[in-house]
């Protein structure tokens, strides 16, 4: 970045669904090649977020910065060509396409299949083994390795993926965040939302405490782990930012 | 990792940096569709005023040029009707279409996980 300002930032966002309000004023920064844990329970808003920061969801106040330029309002299939990818939760891939199909879906942003497949099978080289096999019939961990690999065939700058460790084993979530901090060390830009902790932490340069609609807490992994139990038990932080 | 940023001077990220100075902002229309209904409407009510003024004019009107003018607005005004009730029923089926498609394939989804779990070894029937 030419500049100092940050990959993503989020200034008192307000947004929610319809006339329901899920962000009450979220401040959130995220600098070039940093790697963001927002971490909460179930319902603090963290997934709404997601959706504002990939232009999803327009905030109703505030605003919403990438690399320094408001985007409020930005459609999120332009956002998704500049280079802001979002990996959902439920993964989001086609349960009915085979891994190949899946990936083939990619070359919406001119890349060729055999570029994207290259790039997939170098990241989760498993996927190569299962190219031919229904998205819908692999395993819960391959199917999240190939939504990551969906989403860097389109090289993406600011990376987010959504609870990437949900109903998936231990051993699986530990490759997964493994392959997140190689990724992290290319210096991609990632925002993880996650509400299991303790692994997302290991890779996070930043992680941010979100309740109720709010970040109530950003510092340092180590700084964060302490009081996210706490947090999870419906004890508001005393040590606001 | 803090203290180094790789991506700090990253060719990729300065082009990110340009496509999103690039980027055109719709701002303020993230419901285009409500929007287009809401103008669609505005518009009815337009061509219903066009209406009225045509057939109070032509009314009043006793020298038949001035009622061929007040003919021309009618039609000017049904023609903004016909476009208003043609952008309601498109923007109304884009809502509606787009509520289906979604439907669609989260049921898809549904039906698919359902059947690989029914194919599933060891599952007893």
């Amino acid at each position: 970045m030419t500049t100092a300002a940050p990959l993503l930032e989020l200034r008192g966002v307000r947004a929610g669904y319809g006339i329901i309000d899920v962000l009450h004023g979220v401040d959130l920064v995220l600098q070039p090649g940093e790697v963001l844990a927002l971490l909460g329970p179930n319902g603090a808003g963290k997934s709404t977020t997601l959706a504002v920061a990939s232009g999803q969801i327009e905030p109703s106040s505030g605003q919403l910065l990438i690399g320094g330029r408001e985007v409020n309002g930005a459609r999120p299939d332009a956002l998704a060509r500049s280079g802001v990818c979002l990996v959902p939760e439920g993964r989001g891939i086609f349960p009915n396409l085979t891994v190949t199909e899946n990936l083939r879906m990619m070359t919406f942003a001119g890349t060729s299949l055999s570029a994207i497949q290259e790039k997939a099978y170098e990241l989760f080289p498993r996927l190569e083994e299962r190219r031919r096999q229904l998205a819908g019939t692999l395993s819960g961990g391959e199917q999240q390795m190939l939504a990551m690999a969906r989403a860097m065939a389109t090289d993406p700058a600011l990376l987010m993926l959504d609870e990437l460790s949900m109903g998936l084993a231990p051993i699986i979530v530990d490759e997964l965040y493994s392959q997140v901090a190689t990724l992290a060390r290319t210096g991609l830009s990632i925002l993880i939302v996650e509400q299991f902790a303790k692994t997302v932490l290991g890779v996070a340069d930043t992680a941010a405490i979100m309740l109720h609609g709010r970040v109530t807490r950003t510092g340092r992994p180590d700084e964060i782990a302490e009081e996210l139990t706490a947090a999870y038990l419906g004890i508001e932080s005393g040590g606001h930012q | 990792m803090t203290e180094e940023r790789p991506g700090d001077e990253s060719p990729r990220l300065q082009e990110f940096q340009t496509q999103v100075e690039d980027l055109r902002l719709s701002g303020g229309r993230a419901n285009p569709e409500r929007a287009a209904v809401r103008l669609a409407l505005v518009l009815f009510v337009v061509a219903v005023v066009i209406e009225i003024v045509a057939f109070n004019g032509s009314s009043s009107a006793s020298d038949s040029r001035d009622q061929t003018d007040f003919v021309i607005l009618a039609l000017l005004g049904v023609v903004v009707a016909l476009g208003a009730v043609g952008l309601f029923i498109r923007a109304s089926l884009t809502r509606y279409f787009r509520y289906w498609l979604v439907r669609l394939v989260y049921e898809d989804r549904a039906n698919t996980d359902r059947l690989i779990d029914a194919l599933r070894p060891g599952r007893e029937k």
